[in-house]
């Protein structure tokens, strides 16, 4: 597994495509379940279900927003699934929205610590590290 | 060689680029600019411009004030000389949100002309700002903001030769000149 990591508009989708032989369709995006015509082949936002048919899922924070809304627990989720292997060849990507001023909403603050913790899991499991910054990418760990 | 730096607020990177500008200007003997893009609207404003003037003191810069259209201040200047664009975000700003009313091309008229002053010139160092990283849903016109601000970074990242991230003072590079 690859993480991909970094500020929102940073170029990280592209320098997923550009580097890794990912191409635009192959790439799951979390941030359009609710619209994606592939939703529901995807199997409706179930990553563990959407794992066959994609290289890379995209937007991993929109995730995380969505199972807090849903009363789910991001973090517990995502340790099945990397318990499970089926992203064991994934890349991953996900915006840093953990830097701001710690938020006056509540959901917005477990967003931005769930995202953190989550980070932390992946960056822990994941073969290679990519943070990208205006387009450039920087192993931080191989 | 043209420069792009960027970071958090007052991460030091104005500092950084000042430094910058001004070695490059007294290695190369050329005259040393700062492009002011600042349009004030308040007092809050007018006291930042007198914090950065005061800041640019002694520094030997000469100022050119263009909030809208930075290509119009080479009228008025050698090419050749040393520009410090400080900053990219101030004048997206400006251009998009110009007279109360939202531009929806503000974002492609700021890229073009960021891009045509880079191929313009031979050393400009370009400041924006890190606002990519934080908690929140922002309305669609913030949001169109942060996207072009994003795009011209990333654009910019590749136009110029050395890309620096700042941070509490210290200069990370992400992009060096290749020899």
């Amino acid at each position: 597994m690859i993480l991909i990591f970094g500020g929102a508009f940073q170029g990280k989708t592209e320098y997923v495509i550009t580097n890794y032989t990912v191409s635009d369709g192959q790439i799951y995006d979390c941030a359009c379940l609710k619209t994606c015509e592939n939703d529901a082949a995807a199997g409706g936002g179930d990553l563990l279900r959407a794992a066959d048919a994609f290289l890379a899922v995209n937007h991993l924070e929109a995730w995380i927003l969505r199972m807090i809304r849903e009363g789910q627990d991001p973090y517990a989720r995502l340790q099945e699934i990397l318990r499970s292997g089926a992203w064991r060849d994934k890349a991953v990507i996900c915006t840093d929205i953990t830097h701001g001023v710690v938020p006056i909403d509540a959901e917005m603050r477990r967003w931005r610590d769930q995202t953190g913790r989550c980070l932390q899991l992946l960056a822990e499991r994941a073969d290679e590290v990519v943070r990208v910054f205006c387009g450039l990418g920087e192993h931080i760990r191989s | 060689m043209h420069y792009f730096i960027s970071g958090g607020a007052k991460s030091g990177k104005s500092m950084r680029a000042q430094q910058i500008a001004r070695d490059a200007a007294e290695r190369l003997g050329v005259p040393l600019y700062y492009l002011a893009v600042m349009d004030p609207k308040d007092e809050e404003d007018l006291q930042r411009v007198r914090d950065h003037r005061k800041a640019r003191e002694g520094w030997g810069f000469r100022t050119l004030e263009e909030p809208y259209d930075v290509l119009r201040a080479l009228d008025a200047a050698d090419a050749s000389g040393v520009f410090l664009l400080d900053s990219v975000t101030a004048l997206l700003a400006n251009v998009m949100f110009r007279g109360g009313k939202i531009n929806p091309s503000a974002g492609e008229e700021v890229l073009m002309q960021m891009l045509s002053f880079a191929d313009r010139t031979e050393n400009t160092v370009f400041v924006s700002d890190d606002i990519f990283s934080d908690a929140a849903e922002y309305d669609e016109f913030t949001e169109d903001y942060r996207r072009a601000l994003g795009r011209i970074g990333i654009a910019l990242a590749r136009r110029c030769d050395q890309v620096e991230e700042v941070s509490a003072g210290i200069t990370k590079v992400w992009k060096r000149p290749e020899r």
